[in-house]
């Protein structure tokens, strides 16, 4: 757990700039696997995360980049694409090893110290960063439940209907979250007050 | 705290009339009233929620608590409201990071696990869990919104003898919304009224199983364990086509992982579960609000019956579910009883087979208990079976047969009541 966050967030920015200037396919190989192998070791989850949803995220991204370059130049760079999803995995894999070991509460003083609406903020962006996945997953096993999915066009229609919803809950989320800073947060009531 | 002639609107709409009130240093109040009566509306008032965040109400009469507008309490930070629907009411991972935003010491809640994540922490804990913040807030005035419906039948006393010396010793208010007063009157110092629901004596039918018939679920020897802790210890229960199950157990007692295996949600670590072919399940979640389409009232059932094929005419199911004068609303504008009705009425339309019920009476009166009671012997007639799972022990004893969720491990409570 690392104690001070602003060491934590200058590390987090500092690397993911230096990798952002990588250019060479075998040193962004080597940063990569040095991140995953340092993520492996402090928090499995991160591990299994980046293996289950971001990189094969990233590689969608890179395929349809891949695309669009031969569409409009006839040709795929391959090495490019490769650094490009090498870099966005380190960033990735970066980013969640470092917001799992920070220690909440203090980076929210932190913040608060340099400025007590962008305290508010964080606290409540990190909030609604940690409840957007657990309320995506809550309706979709519901509605996944409920409703009787027999063929692909059915797993379609869930899928359409999850996102109807989800869009409505999250807007009632975000007014239920400000309730609860009106009501609880003391660095908001100190703000409104000053 | 004194209150003249307190009057809101929505939209035209009225909720709450003329009340009238004045309230000491040191008083606990109640408020009773039956669902959609506007308990929330009015402890929203009180707390300067409504009209500070929600602008659409038209709020007349005269509201002064501690010589201050309700807004002003509420910016000078002597305010804390206990809300109903308490999943998003947190700001951190885990009740001691919460605590150390709020900048509440950690001995407030000693019976809250405060190193669990807060996604993993059941209904009744994080409702104890807010509560026991506010109280230790600094707040003098304590707006508590439903607690009976959060509570465990067993722990709910205890609780409110703690916020009965909180307000004696503080000298702080401590206004109340429930619609079960039963439990609670003796704490109260006054009681507010707002339907002249609370004369009312609320007796329910039986739930009886008129034919039991081949079992369509059976799970034998479960274990499910999370972080190292075991939350389900080998559990075995089957279920007949047109069986009624009531699993009771406190709050944190595993009643919503048992549910989650029956719905084939969560695998578990050790066990068998097998589920007939062909068996279809609904499952109304705890939390009633979040899954629900945009839309009236109306038009939610209307495209989900048509989904499930249901011939059931809609205008009947609304009346059979007391939602009729509401059909044009907004379900994000209904309370939480009406929204678990309409939950009802969904699980109503869709003939499932099997229909899954977490926590059916949170938010709910007496006249919307009547009515569940009522539903649940139509659809036990029609041949599906019901499984509930309560923290009410009292409403789970109409069931005929009730097993107790007791540190993971279920009981046949005839059995246990025996053993004493």
């Amino acid at each position: 757990m690392f104690k001070n966050p602003g060491i934590v967030l200058l590390t987090t920015i500092s690397i993911s700039i230096a990798v952002m200037f990588v250019d060479d396919l075998y040193i962004a190989l080597m940063i990569f696997l040095i991140v995953l192998s340092t993520s492996l070791i402090l928090d499995m989850r991160i591990a299994i995360a980046l293996a289950r949803y971001i990189i094969p995220m990233i590689t969608i991204y890179t395929a349809i980049a891949w695309i669009i370059q031969f569409i409009v130049t006839g040709e795929i760079d391959l090495v490019i694409g490769f650094i490009n999803l090498l870099r966005f995995s380190t960033i990735a894999a970066i980013s969640l090893t470092m917001l799992n070991s920070i220690d909440i509460p203090n980076l929210i003083i932190f913040f608060n110290r340099l400025s007590p609406r962008l305290g508010i903020a964080l606290a409540l962006s990190i909030k609604m960063m940690k409840s957007f996945s657990k309320t995506w997953i809550d309706i979709h096993t519901v509605y996944k439940t409920n409703l009787n999915i027999d063929s692909y066009i059915d797993k379609i229609k869930l899928y359409i209907i999850s996102v109807r919803v989800f869009v409505f809950i999250v807007m009632y989320v975000a007014l239920q979250s400000i309730e609860a800073l009106l009501t609880r947060c003391r660095i908001f009531k100190a703000t409104r007050s000053t | 705290m004194s209150i003249e002639n307190l009057s809101v609107e929505i939209r035209g709409r009225e909720i709450l009339r003329g009340i009238s009130l004045e309230i000491n240093e040191g008083e606990l109040v109640c408020v009773a009233g039956s669902v959609g009566s506007g308990k929330s509306t009015f402890l929203k008032v009180l707390t300067g929620i409504i009209p500070e965040l929600y602008r659409g109400f038209r709020v007349c009469g005269n509201i002064s608590i501690f010589g201050l507008k309700p807004v002003e309490v509420l910016h000078k930070g002597l305010v804390a409201y206990v809300p109903q629907d308490v999943y998003s009411f947190f700001i951190g991972s885990t009740p001691r990071e919460e605590l150390a935003i709020l900048g509440i010491d950690s001995s407030c809640c000693n019976d809250i696990d405060l190193d669990n994540d807060i996604d993993h922490l059941s209904d009744g804990q994080l409702y104890r869990f807010l509560l026991y913040s506010a109280l230790f807030s600094g707040a003098k005035f304590i707006a508590i919104d439903e607690p009976s419906s959060h509570i465990d039948w067993w722990s709910i006393g205890e609780v409110f003898r703690g916020i009965e010396r909180f307000v004696n010793d503080e000298k702080a208010i401590v206004v109340v919304a429930d619609h079960k007063l039963d439990t609670l009157k003796k704490f109260c110092s006054k009681i507010i009224d707002l339907d002249g629901s609370r004369g009312s004596y609320c007796s329910f039918p039986s739930i009886i199983t008129l034919q039991r018939s081949k079992v369509i679920v059976e799970i034998e020897n479960v274990w499910v364990s999370y972080s190292g802790k075991s939350i389900l210890r080998d559990v075995s229960l089957s279920i007949n086509l047109g069986e009624a199950i009531a699993i009771v157990g406190r709050n944190g007692s595993g009643k919503t992982t048992l549910l989650k295996v029956l719905s084939k949600i969560i695998k578990p670590g050790r066990g068998r579960v097998s589920i007939e072919r062909d068996t279809r399940i609904f499952l109304v979640p705890q939390n009633p609000i979040y899954w629900f389409p945009n839309g009236s009232v109306k038009n939610v059932l209307e495209s989900l019956a048509k989904r499930y094929r249901s011939r059931e005419s809609i205008n009947n199911v609304l009346e059979m579910f007391n939602l009729i004068d509401k059909q044009d609303r907004d379900v994000y504008s209904l309370s939480i009883g009406e929204t678990r009705m309409l939950s009802l009425a969904l699980a109503y339309v869709s003939k499932a087979n099997l229909i899954i019920i977490d926590e059916p009476t949170l938010g709910m009166d007496c006249r919307s208990m009547k009515t569940f009671v009522n539903i649940i012997n139509t659809l036990l007639e029609n041949g599906s079976s019901i499984v509930i799972a309560t923290h009410d022990l009292d409403f789970a004893r109409l069931f005929d047969s009730v097993y107790l969720l007791e540190e993971g491990r279920l009981i046949d409570i005839e059995s246990h009541d025996k053993d004493g």
